[in-house]
């Protein structure tokens, strides 16, 4: 890492372009000398970090000074990093003591640790020489989280084996996701630039931005280019700057990406990847955008049993929190179909749901809105949906002591107040009748 | 069923119902030009769109007996977008019941 600070220093060309403001290379390197600075001095050597975190310059400069300056980092959104439970699940899973940084904090402003556990796997990979991230990931349904350990060094490896292939992008997916993470460090591998604009990106908004600053290389979701279509900002005239759609991270619809293939000239790029395994490099078959290669030199894959494993330059270190018996071949767990070489994801069996780039389990949902006054049960289930892959329904039991209606009014006012936005749910079903259900409350 | 018909009983309804229960959902008064989602000013953003589809397609049901669900491929194959506003939406909807009754 520390040697692209080194590049940086001189390059005058833009990192990042948010809101009004632009910020070029140099006065990046100026921002994260200045924070190394103080990190050095104020924290012993190596002691972890977790980082609130959202697609912001704040946000990148905390991150990428504390991995040239070889701290461990995990990024949490809002939601979580203000959540007391979440902090003490991840010092717990991982068995490792965090600093912790809002938002609004400055690492001068930090409090010191007071005891300073660290797992034996970061010490090695600390002693290994590298610059460490964390990811959390969905575990396995109804199961706690992994926490992954990656090298920041593999990825940029990769992205220099690739060579840069566009000049501007935007910070589509959530920072702390594998995805947010890697659209940050290929950019910054190859001093291009990144336009940020927040965490709830419209697609009206994706569309001006695109045309506002020539974007080129947009990375997004196969949900979110459905949106594009249904609300018409698929357009041929202010997107003319773009040069390559990429989408992944679930099961993608032919007939769309066939439409905005037939009104943009642009290559269609089918991405893969994982928290565990970063994003893969793949070839997309430019006839039917729904199937890609995976490219066998950088990693190579194979089907067993219907189930996609890689081979990945990327691939975690470890889980800090999980026993795992993968050797070099990653078992992805998706399960795949086979057309002339191309695979095309058919998807997981699980109950995962995935929204606005955020995967959480049914278990998550439930465990909020159990809290809340007159709710004796509550199942949350995702059902499919066309226009947004999958859709969030929840079916509640509420006690006799209120109306039906009147219960649907104070759930309203919960939901904005207590349930992340992307855990909204878009379906409510409420009885006073408790089902024959394995998830009961009262059994829990 | 005529358009302003199904202004009246599908689509004010099914605004009614979302504005008392689902979250982030609170539109006032609108016209049938008002846009309602994908233009800059549009009252409906890419999650609680998807709510109030749930409950048109509820409510399109109880009105007419019809069961229906909103399609990828409905949408593409329109010239003009169904969610521009509520006089698009009620034309399509039209359609979709007529279709489904002949």
């Amino acid at each position: 890492m520390k040697d692209l600070l080194l590049n940086w220093k001189t390059d005058s060309s833009i990192f990042l372009n948010e809101k009004s403001q632009s910020i070029t290379y140099k006065q990046l390197a100026g921002l994260i000398e200045k924070q190394i600075a103080v990190i050095e001095a104020r924290f012993p050597k190596s002691t972890p970090f977790a980082l609130e975190a959202e697609n912001t310059i704040d946000t990148f400069v905390k991150f990428l000074s504390l991995l040239c300056s070889k701290y461990p980092v995990i990024l949490c959104p809002s939601y979580q990093f203000n959540s007391l439970e979440y902090r003490r699940l991840l010092e717990e899973e991982t068995k490792t003591s965090f600093h912790f940084c809002s938002l609004q904090q400055k690492f001068i402003d930090v409090n010191l640790l007071k005891e300073n556990k660290m797992h034996p796997e970061i010490k090695k990979a600390l002693g290994a020489g590298h610059a460490l991230f964390l990811v959390r990931t969905s575990g396995s349904s109804g199961k706690k989280f992994k926490y992954i350990l990656h090298n920041a060094g593999n990825f940029i490896s990769k992205y220099r084996k690739i060579g840069p292939h566009f000049e501007r992008t935007i910070a589509f997916s959530p920072a702390e996701s594998i995805a947010g993470i890697e659209t940050l460090l290929e950019t910054v591998t190859h001093s291009r630039t990144l336009v940020a604009a927040g965490d709830r990106l419209s697609p009206v908004l994706v569309k001006d931005l695109i045309q506002q600053h020539s974007v080129d290389y947009f990375q997004t979701t196969p949900t979110f280019l459905n949106l594009m279509v249904l609300s018409r900002q698929i357009q041929s005239e202010p997107l003319r700057s773009l040069k390559k759609i990429a989408y992944g991270s679930e099961p993608s619809v032919e007939n769309v990406l066939e439409a905005i293939q037939k009104e943009l000239s642009v290559e269609m790029k089918h991405t893969y990847g994982m928290s565990e395994i970063g994003i893969q490099v793949t070839k997309t078959s430019q006839n039917n955008p729904t199937y890609f290669l995976l490219d066998q030199h950088f990693n190579p894959g194979r089907i067993v049993d219907g189930h996609l494993e890689v081979q990945s330059m990327t691939k975690m270190l470890c889980y800090l929190n999980y026993e795992s018996n993968q050797d070099e071949w990653f078992a992805t767990g998706d399960m795949v179909s086979e057309r002339q070489g191309f695979i095309k994801v058919l998807g997981r069996q699980d109950d995962l749901i995935n929204m606005a780039g955020r995967k959480f389990y049914p278990s998550e949902l439930e465990e909020i809105i159990v809290k809340m006054p007159h709710v004796q049960d509550v199942i949350v289930s995702k059902e499919p949906n066309e226009l947004i892959g999958s859709a969030i329904t929840v079916k509640i039991v509420i006690d006799s002591q209120l109306s039906e209606k009147d219960f649907r009014m104070q759930f309203k006012a919960y939901s904005e107040a207590f349930i992340p936005f992307f855990m909204h749910p878009h379906r409510v079903t409420v009885t006073n009748q408790m089902p024959d259900h394995p998830r009961f409350k009262k059994i829990r | 069923m005529t358009s302003d018909e199904i202004i009246k009983t599908i689509l004010y309804p099914a605004i009614e119902k979302a504005n008392q229960n689902m979250p982030n959902f609170s539109i006032g008064v609108l016209s049938e030009s008002t846009p309602l989602y994908g233009e800059t000013n549009a009252i409906l953003d890419s999650l609680n769109l998807v709510s109030w589809i749930f409950l048109i397609e509820e409510q399109v049901q109880s009105v007419t007996g019809v069961d229906f669900k909103f399609s990828t491929q409905d949408i593409l194959n329109r010239e003009e977008a169904p969610f521009a506003n509520l006089k698009s939406l009620s034309l399509f909807l039209k359609v979709k019941i007529e279709g489904a009754k002949s």
